[in-house]
C-alpha cells in the first residue's frame, strides 16, 4: 500500500511541478528553432566535413600514386603525412555519422583497430580478397595503412625494401593502392549522397527515433562513449572496468605510427566543435546542441548549465590528454597510467551527454554498448 | 488512505514549490521517497543471474564427484561452462541458450578457466580414483578422516579454483565492474518495461542478482549462496550483510526516484563492501591453512579457496591492490600447496591485512 501511495504522490508531484515550471520544461513550448539548428548542422558542419574528408582523401590518393611510381623516402613521408591528414579529418566526420556517412558505415569501413596484420599479409600473399567482405573489416582502412607504412619493418629503409621486394613488392603496392581506393570510393559515395539526404535531414524536425536531432545525439554519444572513451583509451589502458584492469597497449589507435595521442585529441576537439555547432570552415559559433540545451535551460545534477558542464568536462579530459607526450601504446604498459586519468575524465562526460542531455532533449539512446542481461 | 493522500498533497505542494526554486540544488530531496525494508520493488527481473548461479551450482556438483574418486569428462565441464550440447540436468538451463558463464567471464580469464577444466579432468584420469600425495594426483583424506578432496599432483584443488574463481571472474566482475559501471548505469531511466523496469533499474537488479541472496536478506539467510553465503560467513566481524543489502535497496529506490547522486553513493558502498568480503574470506582461509598446516587435505583445500578469493580482488573498479600486486600475492602462495611454507602464508596474509585495514580482526577472521 505504501508503494501505491508513493506512486500516487509522485504522479501528483509530476503534475504539480510540470504546471508550476511550464516556462522551463516541456520541450514543445521552448523557444528554439530546431529546423535552423539542423540547417546549421547540415550546411556548416556536416557538409564541409564531408568535403574536407574528400579533399584529404584526394591528397592520399595522389600520394599513393606517386609512391607507386617512385619508391623513395620522400614519397613515403609525403604519403604518411597525407594519411595523417585524412585520419585526422575522419575524427570530425565520425561525429556526424548520419545519412550517407552512416549508410557507408564510415567508422567500421575505415577505422577498425587493432588491425589484423596476419590477415593483411595473407591477403597480400594470396591476392585473393574482397575488401568489402566481413572477414577483411580489420584488414583495411587507416589502421591497415598505419601497419603498411610504419609497421612492416623497423627502419624506413627496410619499409621501402618491403615495398620494393622482388617477389611480393608488387602485391604489397597493389594492396596499398586497393586500401586507398576503398577509402576514396567511400568518400565519393558520401559526397555524392549528401545533397539528396540533406532535405530529409532538415525536414525531420521532431525528436523521435530517426529525426535529425535524434540521429545527431545518438551518433555523438556513440562516438564519444564507444569509439573514443572505450576504444581509444579505456580498453588499451585497462581503465574501462570491463577489461578487468588487463592492459592491451597493442590495441591503441595508430599503434605503428604512434599517432594515438594526436588522433584522440582531435577526436575530443571535434566533439566540442560539433556540440557547439561550430562552422567547420570558420569556427564561427552556429546553432548547436549547446544552444538547444540552453534554450531548455537544461541543468546538470549540480544545477549548473548542462551545456557548460559538458564543455568544461570535455576540456578537462583534453587537458589530461595534453599532459601525455608519449604514444599511448607506451603509456598503456603500466597499470593506473595517465591514460586511466584520461579515461576517468572522459567517463565524467558520459552521464552528462548520455543521461542528462538525452533526457532534456527527449531523445532515446538507440544503441547498446554490449549484449544485455 | 484518504488522510495519507491529503498529507501527500500538502507535502507535494511544498515540493513542487521547491522544485521551481532556482536555488534548489540536487541531493536536497534525498528523503522524499520511501526505502523499503526488503528488495521489494515493482518490475524486478534477474532470472538470467539466477540461471547462471544455477549453472555454477550444477557444475560444482559434478566436479565434486571427483572427491569420491570419479574420473571427470573435460568436454562435459567445458559444455557446462559455455552452456552447449545440453550439458545440464536442469533442462531449463539448457534451453536458456543465451545465458552462459563463459561469455560473462572477464575476457582475459576465459582461457585460464578452460585450462583449469582440462587440467582437472586430466588429473582425474591419471589418478583413476587413487589416493593423492605430493607428486601424485588423487583423493586425500583429512587427518580426522571427516573430509576428502581431490588434488592434482601439486595439491591444487581445481574445484575451488573453478567454482570460487568464477564467483570472482564472473559474478563479482559482472556485479561491480559491469552492471554498476557506466555502460549499464548511464542508460535510460524513463521508459518502464512491464515486469522489467527501466533499463537502469533492470541493470541494477541484475547486479543484485549476482549477490546470490533472497530479497529479504539478511533477516532471512536461507537460500543465500555463493557471495551471499560468504558475506554471511564473515558477517559477525564485518557486518557486510546489512551494508550490502541496504545499499542495493537504497540504490534501487534512488533510481526509481531519479536520485542518481544517492545511487552513485550506493555503488561506492557496494563495490567497497563486496571487495572486503572477498579479501576477508581470503584471510579467513589463510588463517585456517595455518591452523591446519599439518593436514594435507585441509591445508590444500583452504589454500585453493584463498587463491580464488585473492584472484577475485582484481575485478573491482575501486580495487585496493593493482592486478600486478594481486599476481605477486598469488605467486607468494606458489604452485605447490604440499610444499608451501608458513612464511608464504603469513606474507600473503600480511599484505591483505594492511591493504584492507583488517589489523584489528586479522586473527579472528
Amino acid at each position: 500500500m505504501y508503494m501505491k501511495y508513493l506512486r500516487f504522490s509522485f504522479f501528483i508531484l509530476f503534475i504539480a511541478t510540470f504546471t508550476a515550471c511550464d516556462n522551463k520544461t516541456g520541450s514543445e513550448k521552448v523557444d528554439f528553432d530546431r529546423e535552423a539548428f539542423l540547417i546549421n548542422m547540415a550546411d556548416n558542419v556536416i557538409q564541409p566535413s564531408i568535403e574536407d574528408f574528400a579533399s584529404k582523401t584526394e591528397g592520399l590518393s595522389v600520394a599513393t600514386n606517386s609512391f607507386n611510381i617512385n619508391l623513395s623516402l620522400e614519397s613515403l613521408n609525403v604519403l604518411r603525412a597525407e594519411l595523417k591528414e585524412t585520419w585526422l579529418s575522419y575524427q570530425h566526420l565520425a561525429f556526424v555519422h548520419v545519412g550517407p556517412v552512416s549508410s557507408v558505415n564510415l567508422r567500421d569501413r575505415v577505422n577498425i583497430f587493432p588491425t589484423k596484420t596476419d590477415v593483411i599479409e595473407d591477403n597480400i600473399t594470396s591476392q585473393n580478397y574482397v575488401l568489402g567482405s566481413a572477414s577483411n573489416v580489420a584488414a583495411k582502412g587507416f589502421p591497415a595503412l598505419d601497419y603498411l607504412l610504419f609497421g612492416t619493418a623497423q627502419t624506413d629503409e627496410e619499409i621501402l625494401a618491403y615495398f620494393g621486394d622482388p617477389n611480393l613488392g608488387e602485391n604489397r603496392l597493389k594492396y596499398l593502392s586497393d586500401l586507398v581506393e576503398d577509402i576514396q570510393t567511400t568518400s565519393n559515395i558520401m559526397s555524392d549522397g549528401w545533397a539528396d539526404y540533406r532535405s530529409t535531414f532538415i525536414g525531420n524536425t521532431g525528436t523521435d527515433v530517426g529525426s535529425g536531432t535524434s540521429l545527431l545525439v545518438n551518433e555523438y554519444n556513440f562516438q564519444f562513449d564507444i569509439r573514443i572513451k572505450n576504444a581509444k583509451i579505456g580498453f588499451p589502458s585497462g581503465g574501462n572496468p570491463r577489461t578487468g584492469g588487463v592492459l592491451s597497449p597493442q590495441n591503441v589507435e595508430g599503434y605503428f605510427s604512434g599517432w594515438s595521442g594526436d588522433l584522440a585529441e582531435k577526436a575530443v576537439l571535434s566533439s566540442l566543435a560539433v556540440f557547439k555547432g561550430e562552422h567547420f570552415n570558420s569556427s564561427e559559433d552556429g546553432l548547436g546542441l549547446d544552444d538547444y540545451l540552453n534554450a531548455l535551460d537544461a541543468r546538470d545534477r549540480n544545477d549548473e548549465l548542462l551545456s557548460r558542464a559538458i564543455i568544461n568536462q570535455s576540456l578537462a579530459a583534453l587537458e589530461e590528454m595534453e599532459k601525455i607526450e608519449a604514444p599511448y601504446s607506451e603509456v598503456a604498459t603500466t597499470e593506473g597510467s595517465q591514460l586511466v586519468d584520461v579515461y576517468n575524465a572522459l567517463q565524467a562526460v558520459i552521464p552528462l551527454i548520455k543521461v542528462d542531455m538525452t533526457s532534456a532533449l527527449s531523445v532515446s539512446i538507440t544503441f547498446q554498448d554490449n549484449d544485455g542481461d | 488512505m484518504k488522510n495519507l493522500r491529503l498529507l501527500g498533497l500538502a507535502l507535494l505542494a511544498a515540493f513542487a514549490f521547491t522544485a521551481c526554486d532556482d536555488e534548489n540544488t540536487g541531493g536536497e530531496n534525498e528523503n522524499n521517497y520511501e526505502i523499503p525494508a526488503t528488495y521489494d520493488f515493482e518490475n524486478v527481473s534477474y532470472t538470467g543471474q539466477i540461471q547462471r548461479l544455477d549453472m555454477l551450482d550444477e557444475l560444482t556438483v559434478y566436479m565434486k564427484t571427483a572427491n569420491e574418486g570419479a574420473v571427470l569428462d573435460a568436454q562435459k565441464m567445458l559444455d557446462m561452462y559455455a552452456n552447449e550440447n545440453s550439458a545440464f540436468a536442469d533442462a531449463s538451463l539448457n534451453e536458456a541458450d543465451s545465458k552462459e558463464l563463459e561469455n560473462k567471464t572477464v575476457e582475459g580469464d576465459i582461457s585460464m578457466f578452460q585450462e583449469f577444466i582440462n587440467d582437472f579432468a586430466a588429473a582425474t584420469v591419471e589418478a583413476n580414483g587413487g589416493v593423492g600425495s605430493n607428486g601424485t594426483p588423487g583423493v586425500v583424506t583429512s587427518n580426522d578422516g571427516s573430509k576428502q578432496y581431490f588434488f592434482d599432483a601439486n595439491g591444487i584443488e581445481h574445484i575451488q579454483l573453478i567454482e570460487k574463481g568464477l564467483m570472482g571472474s564472473c559474478f563479482y566482475f559482472q556485479g561491480v565492474s559491469i552492471y554498476l559501471a557506466s555502460g549499464k548505469m548511464d542508460v535510460d531511466n524513463e521508459t518502464i518495461e512491464e515486469g522489467i523496469g527501466t533499463a537502469m533499474e533492470h541493470h541494477w537488479d541484475e547486479a543484485f542478482g549476482y549477490l546470490g541472496v533472497p530479497t529479504d536478506f539478511p533477516a532471512n539467510t536461507d537460500g543465500a549462496r555463493f557471495w551471499g553465503k560468504y558475506a554471511n560467513g564473515r558477517d559477525a566481524l564485518l557486518g557486510s550483510n546489512e551494508t550490502l543489502m541496504n545499499a542495493f535497496i537504497t540504490g534501487r529506490a534512488a533510481i526509481s526516484n531519479k536520485d542518481l547522486e544517492t545511487r552513485d553513493e550506493q555503488i561506492e558502498i557496494i563495490r567497497n563492501e563486496w571487495e572486503k568480503v572477498s579479501a576477508a574470506t581470503a584471510i579467513h582461509y589463510l588463517n585456517e591453512a595455518n591452523a591446519s598446516f599439518a593436514d594435507d587435505a585441509i591445508r590444500n583445500h583452504v589454500l585453493s579457496e584463498a587463491w580464488a578469493f585473492i584472484h577475485a580482488l582484481k575485478y573491482n573498479p575501486n580495487k585496493k591492490l593493482t592486478n600486478a600486486e594481486v599476481d605477486s600475492l598469488l605467486e607468494e602462495l606458489g604452485d605447490n600447496f604440499y610444499t608451501i611454507s608458513t612464511d608464504n602464508i603469513n606474507a600473503a596474509k600480511a599484505t591483505l591485512v594492511s591493504a584492507y585495514g583488517f589489523e584489528d580482526i586479522q586473527n579472528q577472521l
